[in-house]
């Protein structure tokens, strides 16, 4: 069951084929490697996977300069060599369609140099090669272009931020003040805790009237004397994140006015916490962080731009 | 402002896919180079047993011992193919390793057992614990696979390699005896990087390709207009939440904690979801197409969806009928 194909392959075609291979792997490989170094994972995902990246990128490498050194040995061997290597992996091509396009134009000028003359050297019609089994469409320029383009996204610096926190918070509030609590103590709370703080009576207990702290980036709600708060949870990577948000609103007694042109924008703001009930879901509370300007502490320094802060996901 | 924005959150979507996934590819190709080089095919045909039906249900298992990820799994189970392992039992060890292995067994426990503040936000709902939640998912994705695996040994009966892309089709007997001469360690190890490499770049382009298009699904919808719109029908919401698996494309150690968001929604849907994406998504079926023949790949999706909305529309009246007649304590205690 020895091969029988003879196509017009370019003979260097192989090692072209190998070099682009080894050229992408090792660029895909490297970047990983980058990410983890430049801290640029803490955006894309939970911290315990950026081992793993690490890792798996340096594996790749590995690999790389293996089969690299594999490919330049090989470009030196005599011919007898060559062609029983060039039999071994054939015989795992059987059932392929040879007829289909293996159309070799890259423009990888140095690697096609490399290989061409090599190639030439042996004049052999060495169009297939290990590695390279199944040639419906394997190397056609189109996957070259997919697989550059993380690359090319790696270069152009992106991504560089966390999310962008897009749209309007709709969420319907009782405006009625009620009765106003200050507890006159602070609490450490993030979003996820006071989403959940509005579930239980005891809870809502708990946090009512005391001050709390809390980033995120500024999007429109629906009263010109609110916004809202927003910030992503990662569960696992940013694909699967999750928009946490936050009701700011003004003291109704306040004469001040919030400022504009905040949309997307990080900011810091502190106020009270307080619960109330939802318009839109009946018998049910959401958490308001009231803005309670004084003279001592003007509206200015409760809503605060900040920068992006270096890990701009809850984990 | 707006679309620099979307576009920058779209690439961020897709990044993080792609390099999140990238090492389970790694790990698969390079095991898939081993695979090729180093198992003699006469070993895999001892090994064996020769009953279809207990090969399947052994490969249902197998990600308990060898866990994988559904991204890892398809170089290896290529090289497994060609091996000559039957197409129904590497079937079943694809669509059930993702769900069944030590790893996603405890993300999906630890994304559900600290749900339970989050029962006054959704009354009307029975909530399920988070071991019934895991062992829901399990269970079924286990017969879910089975069942598959066994249409799949059927079809391989009648169309036999016309079902497998020319390189998952497994290799004619005398090519062991070429495997079977001498050769240098180095020769392996350059045959080994050379299979890893070939089958990485393979499956990347299609990885590339699929975390577009999920991040570009992502970017026009969100969760919450899914657990808006299947609130109030629950049937309905299984089909919404499997739709939804197919489109998000998550991993399987992400998808549990993704699904445990769904606070409003019931039971059923989100098991549907949980068993559903890890077996078929976008990103699996443009990776899919690297082993399987459309015929094939079509065979699959139909047999599995069904499956889905059968067993997650029956656990779901179960559900129902076990939480307001017959233990009405168990929505408080679950």
């Amino acid at each position: 069951m020895a091969h029988s194909h003879d196509h017009d392959h370019d003979p260097g075609a192989y090692y072209v084929e190998q070099l682009c291979m080894i050229g992408i792997c090792g660029a895909l490989g490297g970047i990983a490697v980058m990410l983890y170094v430049r801290g640029i994972l803490t955006l894309l995902m939970i911290s315990i996977y950026h081992v793993p990246v690490l890792a798996g990128g340096a594996l790749l490498l590995g690999v790389v300069v293996l089969r690299a050194i594999a490919v330049w040995f090989a470009a030196g061997k005599p011919k007898a060599e060559i062609a029983h290597e060039e039999a071994y992996h054939h015989l795992h091509d059987l059932g392929h369609d040879h007829g289909e396009t293996c159309d070799h134009d890259h423009d990888h000028d140095h690697a096609h140099g490399h290989g061409h003359d090599h190639g030439h050297g042996h004049g052999h019609g060495h169009g297939h090669g290990d590695g390279h089994d199944d040639h419906d469409h394997a190397w056609a320029p189109w996957r070259y272009v997919i697989l550059l383009l993380p690359v090319v996204l790696y270069f152009l610096n992106l991504p560089s931020e966390g999310f962008a926190a897009i749209g309007k918070l709709d969420t319907q509030v009782d405006e009625a003040t009620g009765p106003l609590r200050d507890k006159k103590e602070t609490v450490e709370a993030g979003f996820l805790e006071l989403e959940r703080a509005s579930y239980t009576e005891e809870s809502r207990e708990f946090y009512e009237g005391k001050t709390v702290t809390l980033e995120g980036q500024y999007v429109p709600h629906t009263t010109e004397r609110s916004f809202g708060l927003t910030r992503y949870k990662m569960n696992c990577c940013a694909a699967d994140a999750i928009p946490l948000s936050a009701i700011i609103m003004l003291d109704p007694q306040a004469e001040e006015k919030l400022p504009q042109g905040l949309n997307g924008k990080w900011v810091r703001v502190s106020g009270l916490v307080q619960f109330r009930p939802r318009t839109d879901r009946p018998g049910t509370f959401v958490t308001v962080v009231l803005l309670r300007p004084t003279k001592e502490q003007p509206l200015a320094e409760m809503v605060k731009i900040i920068p992006q802060p270096p890990n701009p996901f809850i984990n | 402002m707006d679309t620099q924005a979307i576009v920058k959150n779209f690439l961020l979507s897709f990044t993080s896919t792609l390099y999140q996934a990238m090492p389970f590819v790694v790990v698969g190709a390079i095991i898939a180079g081993i695979l090729e080089e180093m198992v003699p095919q006469r070993l895999v045909a001892r090994f064996l047993p020769k009953s279809r039906v207990v090969s399947i249900l052994i490969g249902g298992l197998l990600g308990l011992v060898f866990p994988m990820c559904e991204c890892g799994i398809i170089p290896v189970m290529r090289r497994l193919l060609r091996k000559g392992f039957p197409l129904s039992s590497c079937t079943a060890y694809l669509l059930a390793g993702p769900i069944i292995n030590p790893i996603v067994i405890l993300t999906t426990l630890a994304a559900f057992s600290n749900r339970t503040s989050d029962v006054g936000a959704a009354r009307d709902v029975h909530p399920m614990g988070a071991t019934l939640m895991t062992l829901m998912r399990v269970g079924l994705g286990y017969l879910v696979a089975v069942g598959t695996s066994l249409v799949v040994e059927w079809q391989w009966r009648r169309h036999g390699t016309k079902l497998l892309t020319p390189l998952a089709m497994p290799r004619p007997q005398d090519a062991d005896d070429e495997d079977n001469q001498p050769r240098s360690a180095w020769q392996r190890l350059s045959n080994i990087t050379s299979t890893a490499l070939h089958d990485f770049v393979d499956i990347m382009v299609f990885l590339i390709l699929g975390s577009l298009m999920v991040s570009l699904v992502g970017v026009f919808f969100s969760s919450e207009d899914i657990a808006q719109a299947g609130n109030a029908r629950p049937l309905f919401a299984i089909v919404l939440m499997m739709g939804f698996a197919l489109v998000i494309s998550l991993c399987s150690e992400a998808d549990a904690f993704v699904a445990a968001n769904f606070t409003t929604l019931a039971p059923a849907p989100k098991i549907a979801f949980l068993v559903l994406g890890p077996m078929m998504d976008i990103k699996l079926y443009l990776m899919y197409t690297r082993v399987f023949r459309p015929r094939l790949i079509w065979t699959i999706i139909g047999v599995v969806l069904l499956q889905v909305l059968i067993y997650s529309s029956i656990t779901h009246y179960v559900w129902e009928y076990y939480a307001t007649t017959v233990a009405p304590a168990a929505a408080v205690t679950p």
